[in-house]
């Protein structure tokens, strides 16, 4: 497990490939300004605020992916999905879709999650021996899980 | 019988490993309450009404006579030296030390076993027939896929956090011994006409607060689709299953909500992406779980032999009860599986002790290739007893008080461990059916009754299965005082069907004297060999319910 030392919210250390990695993307909700970036938006923003540089779109876990959305995400520098709760499972089926649908299957993914934040899109989940050999879902996770 | 490679160990050895720091971490007040409450849950821990509960899995029931010992040493070394078998066909312990929990586990891996998935809402321990791979009545031997499915699901990432809780039963048989009908997902084998297996796929059955018979979504799925069909339907339950109420969040509701054709519909249009994707089975991936699962070296037994112990039989009545009771059919002629009984007055029904795993384990050895399966009815089975070794178990099932000839009677019961441990329960469960058991004791009377099959829940979670016994008990609450519902008619099976409630709810007390009424019911009109069950779907619920309200 990575170190639980202190990290401010948007600058969190997590496992990528088995090396420590830091997560600079900063998040920004619903009716949040969004300030600076990387950051990572509502999809529901609409495409203007997901298409400038530095930033990229976040689902919520309800999201029913249809073309227009899928096409949006295919230009996405990386998707993220909301958790809602630790306990809603829904994003990781979530991701399956959207990977799918966005043909991200193949590029560069990461995963991880958290309560309360989104997780960014892992794109290979069903490779479940691969990753639970590495530690399973739940290890590398900058959150206390 | 299944052994791990080095993936299956490597996988458990680092889970006990994770799960130690969790639980030094919780310890130390570094992870909240409710951050840990899913940790330990995925392995198997509970905090019961008085104590810790860890529930071990037995995947499909299939039990080494050197696991057994090893769960006996667990009883013995961690807590108050016994194990409950449960329903599921675990074994649960009922008085763990909190923290010695990951030493636990650490020994289960030592012999390829663990606690995953026996809680939590997940895809838990996949059950099946526990005559598998030995059954006169059986098209396909359901143990390579029962194991194909536990290692699909287990640690599946995607479906760690479900809605609720997933339940898989499979059987191959003839007969259904594994209750599919009544689970979240009941898959049936059978051969097509070029003998290939195929999958006859329900959803949606259950029992708890809404019991449901499950619906066929798919009734000729060719076992090579078997995982990304599985993968396809679980996908839709997580993504629409209901999360605002855990007691509508079971696969269930949403079959009935949308109706077996919508929710079809959504499981084809998902699996269209996954067919022939890379989860779809190979010829040579099922061969090489199914070589697991051959048939032992079995002697031959002789014509002379089988004539003896049929003879023996017709001498010796204690010995001809066990035989009829507690000994099945089996696919090869002068072998027999022996049903060792969990169910004896004055004990918990599925109770074992420490000293008893082991001498279980030492029987399994000696009589029937060093394996054991555990039925969801709370009995313990010797799937491969050469008959002629028959006479000499018994006289050692006998002196361990295992060989009560009741399988299958009143006195077989099944039965959750209710109030007197479960903090879910709404009142006790064991001292109803000891005070049943008590009440019918006369062997000659169940054995007029047939078979019968009684089955006792503490709580409208009926993991005692009440909806689905000839006679169902269901422990309620009425302003903080324990009473009793009963319900009949429900069956499991083939035919299966769920129990009616007779009427208002009686007190612990009364409950043997209304089960007394009820039989007293039947034996006035049954015509002919008709069961308990043939005679409640005869005449009804009403001649039941004018003499018990009588």
């Amino acid at each position: 497990m990575p170190d639980q030392a202190p990290h401010s919210a948007s600058q969190r250390p997590y496992l990528f490939r088995g090396q420590s990695a830091v997560d600079d993307w900063q998040l920004i909700r619903e009716g949040q300004p969004a300030a600076g970036v990387p950051a990572i938006v509502p999809s529901t923003n609409g495409s203007e605020g997901e298409r400038g540089q530095g930033r990229a779109p976040w689902l919520a876990a309800d999201t029913e992916l249809d073309d227009a959305l899928a096409a949006r995400l295919v230009a996405a520098p990386l998707v993220a999905i909301d958790f809602p709760k630790f306990t809603d499972g829904r994003g990781y089926s979530l991701a399956r879709i959207a990977a799918r649908a966005s043909r991200l299957s193949g590029r560069d993914s990461r995963h991880r999650r958290c309560a309360g934040r989104p997780a960014l899109l892992h794109a290979s989940l069903w490779l479940r021996r691969l990753l639970a050999a590495r530690g399973p879902v739940a290890g590398g996770t900058p959150c206390a899980t | 019988m299944y052994r791990y490679d080095s993936h299956d160990q490597t996988l458990v050895n680092e889970r006990v490993a994770q799960f130690r720091d969790q639980m030094e971490r919780y310890l130390a007040g570094r992870l909240s309450e409710e951050e840990f409450l899913p940790l330990r849950v995925q392995n198997g821990l509970y905090i019961q009404r008085y104590a810790p509960m860890l529930r071990i899995a037995i995947p499909y029931g299939m039990l080494a006579a050197y696991q057994l010992r090893k769960l006996g040493d667990l009883a013995r070394d961690y807590d108050r030296g016994y194990g409950h078998f449960t329903t599921r066909t675990n074994l649960q312990l009922n008085w763990p030390k909190f923290e010695t929990v990951p030493d636990m586990l650490a020994e289960l891996a030592s012999v390829q076993m663990h606690a995953i998935q026996t809680s939590g809402n997940d895809i838990r321990n996949t059950t099946t027939d526990q005559f598998a791979g030995v059954a006169e009545d059986e098209e396909v031997d359901p143990r390579p896929w029962c194991e194909l499915i536990r290692q699909w699901s287990t640690f599946h990432p995607e479906f760690a956090y479900l809605p609720r809780k997933f339940k898989i039963a499979v059987t191959g048989a003839a007969e259904d011994r594994a209750a599919i009908q009544v689970h979240d997902v009941g898959l049936r084998l059978w051969r097509d006409a070029q003998g290939e297996v195929r999958v006859r796929v329900l959803a949606g059955g259950g029992l708890g607060r809404t019991p449901m018979i499950g619906e066929v979504v798919r009734d000729d799925l060719p076992w090579q689709h078997l995982l990304t069909y599985l993968e396809a339907l679980v996908r839709v339950y997580n993504q629409f299953g209901r999360r605002d109420n855990k007691f509508k969040a079971r696969i269930k509701i949403l079959v009935k909500a949308l109706g077996v054709e919508e929710f079809r519909r959504r499981v084809e249009e998902e699996w269209a992406h996954l067919k022939d994707g890379p989860q779809t089975l190979t010829r040579e991936s099922v061969e090489r779980v199914a070589a697991h699962f051959v048939d032992p070296e079995r002697r031959p037994v002789t014509d002379e032999a089988i004539a003896a112990i049929e003879a023996l039989r017709g001498e010796n009545r204690a010995f001809g009860r066990f035989m009829t009771n507690n000994v099945h059919g089996h696919k090869v002629p002068g072998y027999a599986s022996v049903t060792l009984s969990l169910k004896r007055s004055g004990h918990s029904p599925g109770d074992v002790t420490a000293e008893q795993m082991h001498q279980i384990a030492d029987l399994a050895d000696e009589y029937s290739f060093g394996e054991l399966r555990v039925t969801h009815e709370q009995n313990l089975v010797l799937s491969d007893v050469p008959m002629d070794r028959l006479e000499a178990l018994w006289h050692e099932l006998e002196a361990l008080g295992l060989a009560n000839p009741t399988v299958g009677t009143l006195a077989d019961l099944i039965c959750c461990p209710g109030g007197d441990y479960c903090a879910l329960a709404n009142a006790k469960s064991i001292p109803v059916a000891q005070a049943i058991q008590e009440r019918f004791e006369d062997l000659d009377f169940l054995y007029d009754l047939g078979p019968l099959e009684l089955n006792i829940s503490g709580c409208m979670n009926a993991c005692g299965h009440h909806h689905v016994g000839h006679i169902g008990i269901l422990g309620v609450d009425k302003k903080g005082e324990e009473w009793y519902q009963i319900s009949l008619g429900g069956a499991q099976g083939n035919a299966a069907s769920l129990g009616k409630i007779l009427g208002p709810s009686f007190s612990r007390e009364a409950v043997p004297g209304v089960i007394d009424t009820l039989l007293k019911v039947y034996v006035s009109e049954r015509s002919d060999d008709e069961t308990f069950l043939d005679t409640y779907r005869r005449i009804g619920l009403k001649p039941f319910k004018e003499r018990v309200y009588a």
